[in-house]
């Protein structure tokens, strides 16, 4: 199982996360399309990074939220990055990723007194995405507030459209690149990865 | 009403009734066009046979037929015109199938036949006592019960526990006359006594029932039941012999005899929610499982209704390596394969069953009407040295001629299509005292025949079904075919010689009626193909020649035009388009495999956990926390992993009507990246108590889940 890293997309029930990924990977995603309630998905992709290494990404399409709910604890452990998703048109949602937000670090908090020692990274990567850019006139979530809270929070945040397949790119692209970014710190080859992976499951 | 002139047989008749005059000779004519009569006088005398078979008019007839000298004139061509029901006339087809068979043996030199005869008649023998019990535990993977050296690894212990009532009836019995056959024949080893086999059973027998009236509960119900069910519904979720049994029990009624054969009412499966499982869906350890258990089922079956089955042995005898005609079907296959990995079917059979498919179905008499023989000799003779070559000239074949040789093809293997194995089992079949049983009877030995057999079977009775369909115009009816076929399937070559006049009268009418019981129920025996059904004719150029190969196996649809592509793809396309029925497993086997995995599991787990004692407690405890958590899945969900896919993994809610056709397409429906053919994928059950199952798109994932419920759901394409 164990390749590539391991991204969950969360957020607030229907506002694209499916449609996100979907036209990320297939490109057929058409807009308004009737949604089927997504339980779990697994997707595999393949990214190509700002270094122009491919790169697998595990994505973890999840249920969408509703209110109150929480995103099942499991998740944060799993984790090596998260997309949390909005929709421009719902304040609520908007609200959701603040929330997810801070569970996510509350839990990266605990990780990294527990995990420290048996882990090499741990920096969990989180990336916003406001979709439905393209229904301007039903906007609840203005962009400058939203990158004000971004940039306090210290996320990076894109506002797209599932209809603009070109937008969902970029974030992606970004997301894999710190994932998988070389350990600044330690100038020995990561152990276990490297003699591990290499040869056996080399897409 | 003319009696054939100009034969110089001489025919005396007697009888009472002038039609049944007019069929005897109609049969003997056939025989009589035939140039290559052994010289010989031969003595056929029909023992109230006609009259049993179908016939109204009890008597003797005695004929004796002379023929001497050289074979002069070819008669006329006759054949009775009487309006004669199609039954009697189709008896008549029997006996001059008969014939025609009997002449169609070379006029070799009578040693060389009576040589030959020896060896079949050895190749036929019957097993002594001891040895036929021997063999059977073996097969039924029980050898240890008689040999404590044989363990294969496998405990049959294991399997013993998961047998029904009447199943275990079956291996005690067995049991009990090997020991004491060895006890007669004071063999050194010794062989338990039966109860001490039975002994450590009872306690997971009782629980056994108990969990049968639990979950099997619905299926107990139905027969005890019994009236619930019609008499047309097939149940394949209780054993067979069970089922017999109770029929037994229930209805003293005397045997309905005199049933009217003609009736072959329709049967209906009924349905199984958690899908049916074909031959092939199951992993090959597991199909050995299911192996064991039909032979043990077919067995209590026989057993139940009361049925004694002499087993023969299939023994050594000189046969041909090469060529084409009367040489065994594995070797046939071997040929094939070396030019066609994955062939299933003789291609000399597929390409005589597509030549006369070709020439059109509506030709009347087809299958009936012998060719000509001295034409089918030679055309024996010119496929033996030119068919793989491709050489062969199909144009010039007549239909007729290519008819006689599918028959000649069938009734020349050194071994019977349906093996020595199992023949007489065959042949048993229709003592059984309903056309249900029969049925099922049917469906078991099936089940056990061996793959060249089973498909070829399979591939002949679907020509055959595809000729009945043109009886308006070929007027081959059901019963007719069958009349045509019975002797060729089941008077293979020597085993005629050594049965007595008597019985092979006996034999006509029974062994016409499985055929007929065959062709008419093959779609409950076997799948329907459906994948294959709207592909398009695949008519190829085949061979080096140029001539038009038209691979049988997808209705041939002669309006649409022939599509010329080279020769090595197209016969590889053709046959990867060639998808025969699979046989269906009845479900209550495959109950029994799960049980039998699941006690093998527990036995494992129990060996386990004193190994687990062991390890450090520690050690434990993180593997346990690791489980915990992987299953987090809430009630009712299942995640289907699909490896090939983009999207590996899928969570998806059951609902009651969920099948597994519809998580395929929940797949399928977005990914256009999957490289491999929609078709070939499917949905699996894989571990929990199967090894692994390919799942049928009706399957309900549901009820399925109930029955396993720690399987894991995988899409992966099948390898056939």
């Amino acid at each position: 199982m164990g390749k590539g890293c391991k991204v969950v997309v969360c957020g607030l029930a229907s506002v694209g996360k499916t449609a996100i990924l979907e036209q990320l990977l297939y490109g057929n995603h058409s807009v308004g399309a009737e949604s089927n309630e997504t339980q779990e998905d697994i997707y595999v992709a393949s990214v190509e990074t700002d270094r122009g290494v491919k790169e697998q990404l595990r994505l973890y399409d999840t249920r969408g939220l509703r209110d109150g709910q929480d995103l099942p604890k499991h998740y944060f452990s799993v984790a090596d990055g998260f997309v949390l998703v909005y929709s421009i048109d719902s304040l609520e949602s908007f609200k959701k990723v603040d929330l997810l937000k801070k569970e996510i670090d509350k839990s990266r908090d605990k990780k990294e007194t527990v995990r420290l020692s048996s882990r090499l990274r741990v920096q969990v990567v989180v990336i916003v995405l406001g979709n439905k850019a393209d229904l301007r006139e039903l906007r609840q979530v203005e962009q400058e507030t939203a990158q004000q809270w971004a940039r306090s929070e210290k996320v990076k945040l894109w506002e797209v459209s599932v209809a603009e397949r070109a937008s969902l790119i970029e974030p992606f692209t970004t997301i894999t690149s710190r994932l998988t970014q070389p350990q600044s710190k330690s100038a020995f080859p990561l152990p276990g990865r490297k003699s591990k992976g290499v040869p056996s499951n080399d897409m | 009403m003319a009696k054939p002139a100009g034969t110089e047989l001489q025919t005396r008749v007697c009888m009472r009734a002038s039609s049944a005059a007019a069929r005897v000779a109609s049969c003997l004519h056939a025989a009589a066009s035939c140039p290559h009569v052994p010289c010989g006088t031969l003595r056929m005398r029909i023992i109230a046979g006609l009259a049993a078979m179908g016939n109204r008019r009890a008597g003797i007839y005695n004929v004796q037929r002379n023929r001497g000298g050289v074979s002069g004139e070819t008669p006329t061509y006759w054949r009775s015109g009487s309006q004669d029901s199609l039954d009697e006339l189709a008896l008549d087809d029997y006996w001059k199938e008969m014939e025609v068979i009997q002449y169609s043996v070379d006029p070799e030199p009578q040693e060389e036949v009576q040589l030959r005869v020896a060896e079949v008649g050895h190749a036929f023998s019957v097993l002594a006592e001891g040895e036929q019990e021997e063999a059977w535990l073996t097969e039924a993977g029980l050898a240890t019960l008689f040999d404590e050296s044989a363990s294969d690894g496998e405990d049959g212990m294991v399997l013993l526990s998961t047998l029904t009532r009447t199943q275990a009836a079956a291996v005690q019995r067995r049991v009990d006359t090997l020991s004491q056959t060895l006890r007669k024949r004071s063999k050194p080893y010794s062989v338990p006594n039966v109860r001490d086999i039975f002994r450590p059973v009872p306690a997971h027998d009782t629980k056994d029932h108990e969990s049968k009236s639990g979950e099997g509960g619905e299926g107990q119900g139905v027969s005890s039941e019994g009236g619930a069910e019609t008499e047309t519904d097939i149940n394949l979720e209780v054993s067979f012999s069970e089922q017999a049994l109770s029929y037994r029990e229930d209805s003293k009624v005397t045997l309905p005899v005199s049933e009217a054969d003609d009736k072959l009412p329709d049967f209906k499966l009924l349905r199984d929610k958690t899908g049916m499982t074909k031959l092939g869906d199951l992993s090959p350890s597991d199909m050995k499982k299911v192996h064991r258990l039909v032979l043990i089922e077919m067995s209590a079956l026989f057993d139940t209704a009361g049925i004694e089955l002499k087993t023969h042995k299939p023994l050594k005898i000189k046969v041909k390596e090469t060529g084409l005609f009367g040489v065994p079907l594995s070797t046939l296959l071997e040929q094939d394969q070396k030019r066609f990995p994955g062939t299933r079917v003789p291609l000399i059979l597929q390409r005589l069953i597509s030549h006369i498919e070709k020439e059109g179905l509506d030709t009347e008499g087809l299958l009936r009407v012998p060719g000509v023989s001295t034409r089918v000799k030679a055309v024996c003779h010119d496929l033996e040295t030119k068919f793989y070559e491709g050489f062969f000239p199909w144009e010039t074949l007549k239909q007729h001629d290519a008819a006689s040789l599918v028959k000649l093809l069938i009734r020349e293997l050194p071994h019977p299509l349906l093996t020595v194995e199992y023949f007489s089992a065959f042949t048993s079949v229709l003592k059984f005292p309903t056309k249900k049983q029969q049925l099922q009877a049917l469906n078991l030995l099936v089940l056990l025949l061996p793959e060249p057999s089973r498909d070829t079977l399979k591939a002949l009775l679907e020509f055959l079904q595809r000729v009945i369909d043109h009886k308006e115009q070929n007027r081959m009816t059901l019963n007719n075919i069958a009349v045509v076929m019975a002797p060729n399937i089941f008077m293979f070559k020597g085993f005629r010689r050594k049965i007595s006049e008597q019985q092979e009268f006996a034999m006509a009418t029974g062994t016409a009626n499985i055929v007929r019981l065959l062709i008419r129920y093959q779609n409950l025996l076997w799948t329907v193909r459906m994948s294959d059904c709207s592909k398009p004719i695949t008519s190829i150029t085949g061979f080096h020649m140029g001539n038009d190969v038209c691979l049988p196996d997808g209705p041939v649809d002669t309006s649409s035009a022939h599509c010329r592509v080279p020769r090595d793809m197209a016969w590889r396309s053709a046959l990867s388009v060639r998808v025969l029925g699979a046989v269906r497993i009845p479900k209550f086997v495959i109950n029994q495999v799960r049980k039998q995995n699941m006690e093998d599991q527990r036995k494992m787990n129990r060996e386990r956990a004193m190994k687990k004692l062991l390890k450090k407690m520690a050690h434990d405890r993180v593997k346990n926390d690791t489980q915990d958590r992987s299953p987090e899945v809430d009630d009712g969900i299942i995640r289907v992993q699909a490896p090939q896919f983009s999207k590996v993994s899928m969570a998806l809610q059951l609902t009651e009507d969920l099948q597994a056709s519809d998580v395929l397409s929940r797949f399928l429906s977005q990914d256009s990246s999957v490289s491999v053919k929609k078709e070939d994928l499917y949905l699996y059950e894989i571990g929990g108590n199967i090894k692994e199952r390919c799942l049928d798109g009706e399957t309900y994932m549901k009820a399925l889940l109930e029955l396993n419920p720690t399987a894991e759901w995988v899409i992966k394409s099948v390898q056939r």
